[in-house]
């Protein structure tokens, strides 16, 4: 059980009365943000992590390294293929036995979620062996594009 | 591919081999608001003001490190200095306070919260007096709470009764936290110029012209430059420059990032970044190792103290271009018992406490987590920190001493803390008697260069 500050009640209050446009009256924005402040109070997530904490915007990439086996990329893209992801761009590099490989997903377009795109691969990198992983494009665009 | 193959490569290599960490999203909370009539409602006030404002400060990093896949070390707290926020109280009073500040943190999950503090360079309010004298046993009885005290300041000049008293409540504090090797001391910091926005505690509060509240962040990465040094090869000075440039941008960039996007997910202004290359005493994430890649035989050979400067200007230079909030310490740290070069230096003799006093003169802090025998007279660690706060005087720069006088342990034995902050072995101190110049009392004044207008 978690208590909301009165920051958060303000901005479902704002965002209620933003919903509502000309149809709001102070009883039913009233009713909405008590219903709501109750619904999260009961320990749903944290209304301002999934507001701004959304990471479905944008890109995200997705790196795998390990000693080469079959179905390498075929398993990596059934995730991301049952997740509804658009995949932009792939590259590959094998050097002796060693594979990496590099998925460029967007994830705005399906509206994707990252959280469980980087617990399957965390699953299905430890049940093959290699490493996975998963950052959203802005850390690239960020340290390499002036 | 819009990003080169090579390009997200290293960056995993930095994470994923050569330690690369932001080191502190520290969280600055004013608490200029909570001072009340009586020392119960106070404490109170800050305990609420606090876990209120800092409550999702640990979810939310969490949260951004597992987006970009860097970790962030360290969560932090910082407060207005406790001496200036609740001017009114006495020692004890100040002491209940601590304690609030102490659970506080715990509520909040963050290991440290520092901001029991108090700038005294030109002189003492009521509050001040209190605040240094509660110090010690402040320190000895909670977990997380961090202390520092500003004794000194290019324009004011060097407040020698604040030097003495410092030395004394660091030996005092030293005693009181003996069983655990004098660990209060580890989180006390004398300064001099002390920045308002340093992100990195032990030394960090949230100063008095901040606003309400503001998210801050320190760098790290002594072990990608190390990386970057060692593949560079022998080449000459100016291309060493430029590379640890290119590093240090590419680090401040995506700690600028890391402290925007945290910033953001908290719905507070984002502060400042803090281009300090901070060590750990994890292998090869360390400053010493630098220096020594650089082609000195150990830290402390002749040559240690160009070497330092030539990382810490080039940090900078990379750093400023990088990101437009630049703030707090900025520049290398050389804490000794966070840092396996140092402490192998130290350990062989390499280093000496004077070494360590020139190299402060070029980088960021001052003498760092350095344990000396607890036998050190008082007055004689009020010449260190008079030494330390002469070189940030006259070269208008932060200079501070965190220093250890282990209680019952001499030159030849070790303290070993564990964590972050690492293992000592107790340095020597030179046995002559300073008493007679730093008991004279008063202020010495400030240098020529504090006239600039």
């Amino acid at each position: 059980m978690k208590k909301l500050t009165q920051q958060e009640i303000e901005k479902i209050t704002q965002a209620a009365i933003r919903e509502l446009g000309p149809g709001a009256s102070p009883e039913k924005i009233t009713q909405i943000v008590n219903d709501v402040v109750a619904e999260l109070e009961k320990g749903a997530p944290s209304i301002a992590l999934s507001a701004s904490g959304k990471p479905a915007e944008g890109r995200v990439i997705v790196t795998a390294f390990g000693k080469n086996q079959p179905g390498v990329v075929y398993k990596i893209t059934k995730i991301l293929f049952e997740l509804n992801l658009d995949i932009q761009d792939v590259s590959q590099k094998i050097v002796q036995d060693f594979f990496t490989l590099i998925i460029i997903v967007d994830m705005a377009a399906s509206g994707g979620d990252f959280n469980q795109l980087k617990t399957r691969m965390t699953q299905l990198g430890d049940e093959m062996g290699i490493r996975l992983f998963v950052q959203h494009e802005d850390i690239f665009k960020s340290m390499y594009r002036v | 591919m819009s990003y080169n193959f090579d390009e997200i490569i290293q960056t995993l290599r930095m994470t994923e081999l050569d330690h690369f960490d932001i080191r502190t999203v520290t969280l600055g909370i004013s608490l200029r608001d909570c001072a009340s009539r009586n020392v119960e409602t106070t404490a109170q006030k800050i305990y609420d003001k606090i876990t209120r404002t800092a409550e999702r400060h640990v979810e939310n990093a969490r949260r951004v490190e597992k987006l970009y896949g860097i970790s962030i070390a360290n969560k932090r707290i910082a407060v207005t200095p406790v001496a200036i926020a609740c001017d009114g109280l006495n020692s004890d009073e100040f002491v209940k306070v601590a304690h609030a500040l102490d659970r506080a943190a715990r509520e909040c999950g963050v290991d440290y919260i520092a901001g029991y503090s108090a700038l005294v360079q030109k002189g003492y309010t009521n509050g001040d007096r209190e605040l240094i004298k509660s110090i010690p046993q402040a320190l000895a009885e909670t977990g997380r709470v961090c202390s520092s005290v500003n004794v000194a300041s290019t324009k004011a000049g060097i407040n020698m009764n604040a030097v003495l008293e410092m030395a004394h409540v660091i030996k005092k504090t030293a005693v009181l936290t003996q069983e655990q090797d004098g660990i209060g001391c580890a989180k006390l910091v004398v300064f001099c110029n002390v920045p308002e926005d340093n992100p990195f505690v032990a030394g960090a509060f949230h100063g008095v012209t901040e606003a309400e509240v503001v998210l801050n962040v320190g760098i790290s990465g002594p072990g990608v430059v190390l990386d970057a040094i060692r593949r560079l090869g022998k080449t000459d000075f100016m291309q060493l420059a430029e590379e640890i440039k290119k590093t240090s941008f590419k680090i401040t960039r995506a700690g600028e990032i890391i402290g925007r996007k945290t910033a953001e997910g908290l719905g507070v202004p984002f502060g400042i970044v803090d281009l300090s290359l901070a060590p750990t005493p994890a292998i090869g994430d360390s400053i010493a190792d630098i220096i020594e890649a650089m082609g000195l035989e150990s830290v402390g050979a002749p040559g240690t103290t160009a070497a330092l400067a030539l990382l810490n200007e080039s940090v900078k230079k990379g750093g400023i271009m990088a990101t437009s909030s630049v703030g707090g310490m900025s520049g290398a740290f050389i804490p000794v018992s966070e840092d396996q070069g140092m402490i192998r230096a130290a350990e062989k003799g390499h280093l000496s406490l004077e070494k360590l006093e020139a190299m402060t003169s070029v980088c960021s802090v001052g003498l760092d987590m350095i344990a000396i025998p607890g036998k050190t007279p008082a007055e004689t660690i009020a010449g260190i920190i008079a030494d330390e706060c002469a070189i940030g005087m006259v070269n208008n720069k932060t200079t501070a001493v965190r220093i250890l006088p282990i209680h019952g342990k001499d030159v030849g034995e070790f303290v070993d803390y564990g964590g972050l902050l690492g293992r000592a072995p107790i340095m020597p101190v030179r046995n002559l008697d300073s008493s007679v110049f730093v008991t004279r009392g008063g202020q010495i004044p400030p240098p020529i260069r504090s006239l600039t207008n």
